[in-house]
């Protein structure tokens, strides 16, 4: 009897604590130790080293979330799948990539066609967050008339 | 003995419940703007650096978007917010923050805008110091919305328990290896935990506009984390 109030005791706890914690929206990658993400330290890395090897960390990491959306919204995160497009949209990036990009990295990517898929995902942003169209829209058109 | 370990429950739960109950601020006492302009889609403006650290306004940037979103809001790409401020000549902070912010609406699209400012971002001691203020502007209405600070210490220094003068010259070595290992951007990512862990939840969030009442932590908060 004592064990069984104990018990309840205990699981009355563990339901509030749980209900003080709240569910992740998104998926960002893995979790460091340290509680940034995946996407935190290769978006920090692009811009602190500039480097072909931090660009294809941050290509590679933004794939990971957009093939595998995850969080309680099943979604890319606001704003990821613009910001790989445009990152593909880049002169020369696929070149970048194909230099610099470990086996592990070049695994990992779905499409070799960057410029098309670049184009793709910033389409996607529109359909996933229809607010972005105004911002996203003419860049998408800048593009294209970029590449013709 | 029973009655001991009742009252060591009892204690226990007083903890729990403390830690999570509320308390005289609350998320709509604290920020009510935010609840009457309900913004949907944010803008990240570059930081305003007061500080001599050159990078820290790039390495800031990276590093706010994703409390922000997890907080329900629409985040328009800060990398391509740069590149388009970047392109207008328009990458300076400090010419907006003070004025109209109604093109911000126009061309992006957004309901608001979104400043930091960095006042301490530095070494101190076995640790980093990271001081930042955000401003959260209406779009709209050019009215501040949502306004905060942290003040935040991040310890890194390093106590084994082990005596005598060797332990504590080891103490000292791996304290000082940790700070000049450790980037200044995680003590700047706790503080953005902090500022919006009390910001009204956006609609993305299943706690969009229920959660008025949810127990708020004061406006300008300092910190000691290790």
């Amino acid at each position: 009897m004592r064990k069984l109030k104990l018990l309840a005791i205990c699981l009355v706890a563990m339901t509030f604590m749980t209900s003080c914690a709240s569910e992740r929206l998104y998926y960002w990658g893995k979790a460091a130790s340290d509680g940034a993400f995946k996407y935190d330290e290769a978006a920090y890395n692009y811009y602190d080293k500039q480097s072909p090897q931090a660009i294809c960390e941050l290509i590679v990491t933004y794939e990971e979330m957009v093939s595998n959306p995850g969080g309680s919204r099943k979604m890319p995160p606001p704003g990821i799948c613009a910001e790989y497009g445009y990152l593909l949209l880049t002169p020369d990036i696929d070149q970048i990539f194909a230099s610099t990009a470990t086996p592990r990295q070049r695994k990992a990517m779905t499409r070799t066609d960057f410029y098309q898929y670049g184009l793709e995902l910033m389409q996607k942003e529109i359909e996933y967050y229809p607010e972005s169209a105004q911002f996203i829209k003419p860049l998408i058109d800048r593009a294209k008339k970029r590449q013709t | 003995m029973k009655k001991t370990s009742l009252y060591s429950i009892i204690g226990l739960m007083a903890i729990i419940f403390s830690s999570c109950a509320t308390n005289k601020f609350t998320r709509g006492n604290q920020y009510p703007k935010m609840y009457e302009e309900k913004p949907i889609t944010l803008l990240v403006m570059p930081p305003i650096n007061n500080t001599n650290h050159v990078d820290a306004k790039e390495l800031l940037f990276t590093s706010i978007t994703r409390p922000l979103a997890e907080a329900g809001y629409y985040i328009i790409p800060p990398f391509l917010t740069m590149e388009v401020l970047r392109a207008e000549s328009a990458y300076d902070s400090e010419l907006f923050i003070e004025g109209k912010l109604d093109k911000f609406r126009q061309f992006f699209g957004a309901d608001a805008v979104v400043f930091s400012i960095i006042d301490v971002w530095e070494k101190q001691g076995f640790g980093i110091k990271t001081k930042i203020h955000y401003i959260i502007k209406s779009a709209k209405t050019n009215e501040i919305i949502y306004d905060r600070s942290c003040d935040l210490y991040l310890d890194l220094s390093v106590n084994s328990g082990s005596n005598g003068i060797i332990g504590a010259l080891a103490d000292l070595t791996a304290s000082a290896i940790n700070t000049v290992l450790t980037d200044h951007i995680k003590a700047a990512r706790m503080a953005n935990q902090y500022i919006f862990k009390d910001i009204p939840r956006g609609t993305y969030s299943p706690s969009y506009l229920q959660d008025m009442d949810v127990a708020a932590d004061k406006k300008d908060i300092s910190k000691t984390v290790k």
